[in-house]
């Protein structure tokens, strides 16, 4: 009796901490425990990485254009807008973000690159860098930048390259077109690219990163990509002295795999951020250079993309069956006793008007007209025999 | 012909109403125009703090700026107002991009470099550049003269008294906008001249009076849209979760979920469900198997009473006829202070063991599911309304309940009632119809220009 009832009060200790239902005989392996655990972990987590926050960092930008010392936070939605006001162009709403100076009317950068990279909330850049939190991460695009390049500048030769290499998205203008043609958009042309000469599978360290691994070839190819890009750039440098801005914009998904592969407390991810970090400094300095000092080139580093909805959609695989789809824990819908009532109302009366139907029928077909009418009144209905 | 003229009048009146709001709705939102000022060489005005990038100027800004810049600057103003102007010209026609010799703006350039700290206003609203000149009027107290290039030689300036000399640019978008631009910086570049040669200070406002190029308006992939959403929003997870109690294997095994659970004792009530959802419940004392289910609500200090429990007795019996097993509630007992008050629910409470029991209100004082076992238990004391209560005690798996069968019964009293008074009175009108089925007409009638009707009795 003693040894039962201190079994049931250390039964109840851990219980009432950790919230599950109490149970008789408590035993050494509790997977609701760890689950619990490791949900309370996730918690701390979300919610560090939600202090931590993404960023907006300037890597390059003329002393003409002004990026205030500050730690003004900017919304993920307003980046569109922050880039179509560095280059020079009127945006709908107030971009009510003091971090940019509005700049002189007589001189503009000649391009803008703009680097997304998802995966990671923020990069360890030098300091001399100017570095914005972000909020609000929704997915952007340039698309309003760039049909405004293409609406003022369609007779001069603008160059237009917007990249995603991770899901194949890929948009060019004017002498992009040439320039970029034989830069590999695709995967399988990014993967073929990896086996050629100046390679970055020769030239990086890549330590723990492997080349047999599909995430970590994904994300090779995305460094490899800028490397083109920037070699490209160079072999081309009249496209920089024409009179039309020019507009990159590149979206890097690789380290977002390699985080759900690896994790982020895995060498290959930490060997990963370092081989970004270098080679997003190196396209810095090459787009930097190739316009003369005059480009300005950001960098937004998210963790992941809110998406605030998702479309609904019917799914073929096998699901729980539930008597009530919308309720949690299968609860019963509410029935009440009037349904029975009003059930019963409707039943009734729809075979009460049903039989009156089909009377009505039977006798409308069965009728006699000599003696269910008042037509043929003087008409005699018998052969006269007399 | 009054009435000609005046459907005319109404139908201009509506005309021109419909335009005005066709320019309000695309003007009002978004309009903006930049705005320069600078001062002759040897004058200055006030400097103002760099403006950050996309911010708006509104009207009240301009005004007391421009109150603060007349105190220092000269009151001779000369106010070039081109037809339309935006950022874009700028950076379409003021080679920004290292084209300098491609400017269409240099003599603006020039005098703005010349200027010891010129006034550049990156976007301003478009309604209070509109009032530029009216806002220069009240404040030098002087009406504006319109100049033109021919007048312009001719006129005399009296320096001692302010003057106000505005000049009309004009402006046409498109493929001609260049020339247009070089023209009118041509005509700036002249009338500054002027002033130069005449050794005058001068203030000097260059802006549009509204934009020239529209700002597209391009979704966004993340954008507001204002029409209907296909998407899918979470739903509210509202719902306490239910009591569940585990085996000694630790399993669930018995399920229960209820909206309250009101008990009245001795002029007192009280909800029992009220915490036994939210946190852990004692359920000290219950246990389950295949066929016997026991759950035990212990509670401590509720309606005046020391220590209550709500007992709830189930069992898996076989029907024969049904030839399935059915779950019965055998028993509610309530146990407290030493007595014991017990309901009958087997008579309301059934349901095929593998579904949950369902019920919007389990009672005992109305429509009781819930009887006393005798007249003179202590269960008569008593008053027990359970709303919403759900069930379930075998065949639980997972954490929610099975399919419900709901108490609510396909007949009632009240439908029992109503059936049987229709049919009565369905039966007295099927009589009467009958009755009025049986007449029958005349086969004769009489015919007066003919012999008499006879009735042969023998027919």
């Amino acid at each position: 009796m003693l040894l039962r009832h201190d079994a049931r009060r250390h039964a109840a200790g851990p219980g009432h901490v950790t919230g599950v239902a109490r149970k008789r005989s408590p035993s050494e392996n509790r997977p609701e425990m760890n689950r619990i655990i490791m949900n309370a972990v996730f918690a701390l987590i979300g919610l560090l990485s939600g202090v931590l926050g993404d960023s907006l960092t300037v890597l390059r930008s003329p002393q003409y254009v002004t990026f205030r010392d500050e730690q003004w936070p900017i919304s993920g939605e307003k980046i569109p807008d922050l880039v179509a006001l560095t280059m020079g162009f009127s945006v709908r709403e107030d971009l009510d973000w003091p971090g940019l100076a509005a700049g002189s009317l007589f001189q503009r950068p000649r391009a803008n690159a703009l680097i997304v990279v998802r995966g990671i909330d923020s990069l360890d850049f030098p300091k001399n860098v100017s570095s914005y939190p972000l909020e609000n991460p929704v997915p952007f695009t340039l698309d309003s930048v760039a049909n405004t390049i293409h609406t003022l500048f369609a007779d001069s030769t603008p160059v237009v390259l917007q990249l995603a290499p991770s899901e194949e998205r890929l948009y060019m203008m004017g002498m992009a077109n040439t320039v970029f043609e034989d830069l590999p958009v695709t995967l399988q042309q990014i993967r073929g690219r990896l086996s050629q000469d100046g390679s970055v599978l020769t030239s990086l360290p890549l330590v723990s990163l492997s080349r047999n691994n599909e995430a970590d070839l994904l994300f090779l190819s995305e460094v490899q990509v800028l490397y083109d890009i920037s070699a490209l750039l160079q072999k081309h440098k009249h496209l920089a002295k024409d009179p039309a801005p020019d507009l990159y914009s590149l979206e890097l998904a690789g380290l977002e795999e390699i985080v759900r592969r690896y994790g982020t407390d895995s060498p290959q991810y930490t060997d990963a951020i370092r081989i970004l970090t270098i080679a997003l400094q190196k396209f810095a300095d090459d787009v930097s250079s190739v316009y003369g000092n005059n480009a300005v080139v950001e960098v937004v580093t998210v963790k992941t993309f809110e998406v605030p909805l998702t479309r609904k959609s019917r799914s073929i695989l096998e699901s729980k069956q539930m008597s009530n789809p919308g309720s949690p824990y299968n609860l019963a819908y509410k029935y009440n006793f009037d349904y029975a009532v009003i059930f019963n109302i409707v039943l009734w009366l729809m075979i009460v008007l049903a039989l009156a139907v089909i009377a009505i029928s039977y006798n409308l077909w069965n009728m006699d007209p000599g003696y269910d009418s008042i037509i043929y009144r003087m008409t005699n209905q018998k052969i006269r025999l007399d | 012909m009054t009435e000609v003229g005046m459907r005319r009048c109404s139908l201009l009146t509506m005309a021109f109403t419909s335009v005005l709001l066709f320019i309000c709705s695309i003007y009002s939102c978004y309009a903006q125009v930049p705005l320069l000022m600078w001062t002759s060489d040897g004058s200055s005005m006030p400097h103002l703090a760099e403006a950050a990038a996309g911010h708006t100027v509104s009207g009240g800004q301009l005004v007391s700026y421009l109150r603060s810049a007349l105190s220092t600057a000269p009151h001779n103003v000369l106010i070039f107002l081109q037809d339309q102007l935006s950022i874009e010209d700028f950076t379409m026609y003021g080679g920004v991009f290292g084209n300098k010799q491609d400017s269409a703006f240099l003599n603006i350039e020039s005098a703005l470099q010349t200027s010891s700290s010129p006034l550049v206003l990156s976007a301003l609203d478009w309604t209070a550049s509109h009032s530029v000149l009216d806002l220069f009027q009240k404040e030098l107290s002087v009406s504006a003269v319109h100049i033109d290039t021919n007048t312009l030689n001719e006129m005399k300036l009296n320096n001692t008294q302010p003057s106000l000399l505005a000049v009309r640019l004009l402006y046409t978008a498109g493929s001609q906008s260049k020339e247009m631009l070089l023209k009118n910086d041509m005509i700036i570049g002249e009338v500054l001249d002027m002033f130069k040669s005449q050794d005058m200070p001068y203030t000097a406002v260059y802006t549009g009076l509204k934009p020239s190029r529209i700002i597209e308006d391009t979704p966004v992939m993340a954008g507001f849209s204002m029409g209907r959403s296909l998407l899918q929003t979470p739903p509210p997870q509202s719902e306490k979760p239910p009591l569940v109690f585990n085996d000694t294997a630790g399993q669930p095994c018995i399920m229960l979920w209820a909206d309250t659970l009101l008990a009245a004792y001795d002029g007192n009530q009280a909800d029992l469900a009220s915490n036994i959802f939210n946190s852990t419940p004692d359920t000290t004392g219950s246990f389950c198997n295949e066929t016997v289910s026991r759950l035990v609500l212990n509670y401590r200090n509720i309606l005046n009473l020391q220590s209550l429990q709500l007992i709830f007795s189930m069992s898996k019996i076989f029907f024969p006829v049904s030839a399935r097993n059915w779950t019965v509630m055998d028993q509610v007992v309530l146990e407290y202070d030493g007595q014991r008050a017990m309901f009958n629910a087997s008579a309301g409470i059934n349901t095929p063991a593998e579904y949950s029991f369902r019920c919007q209100n389990v009672s005992s004082a109305q429509s009781p599911l819930l009887v006393p076992r005798n007249a003179t238990d202590n269960a008569t004391k008593w008053t027990l309304i359970f709303t919403d209560f759900q069930i379930q005690s075998f065949s639980v798996t997972g954490d929610s309940f099975a399919f419900a069968s709901d108490c609510a019964g396909f007949f009632s009293a009240g439908i029992w009632m109503g059936l049987v008074i229709s049919l009565l009175m369905l039966l007295i009108l099927t009589y009467g119809l009958h009755m009025i089925m049986q007449l029958r007409t005349m086969d004769r009638f009489d015919d007066p220009k003919g012999p008499a009707i006879s009735v042969p009795l023998s027919e």
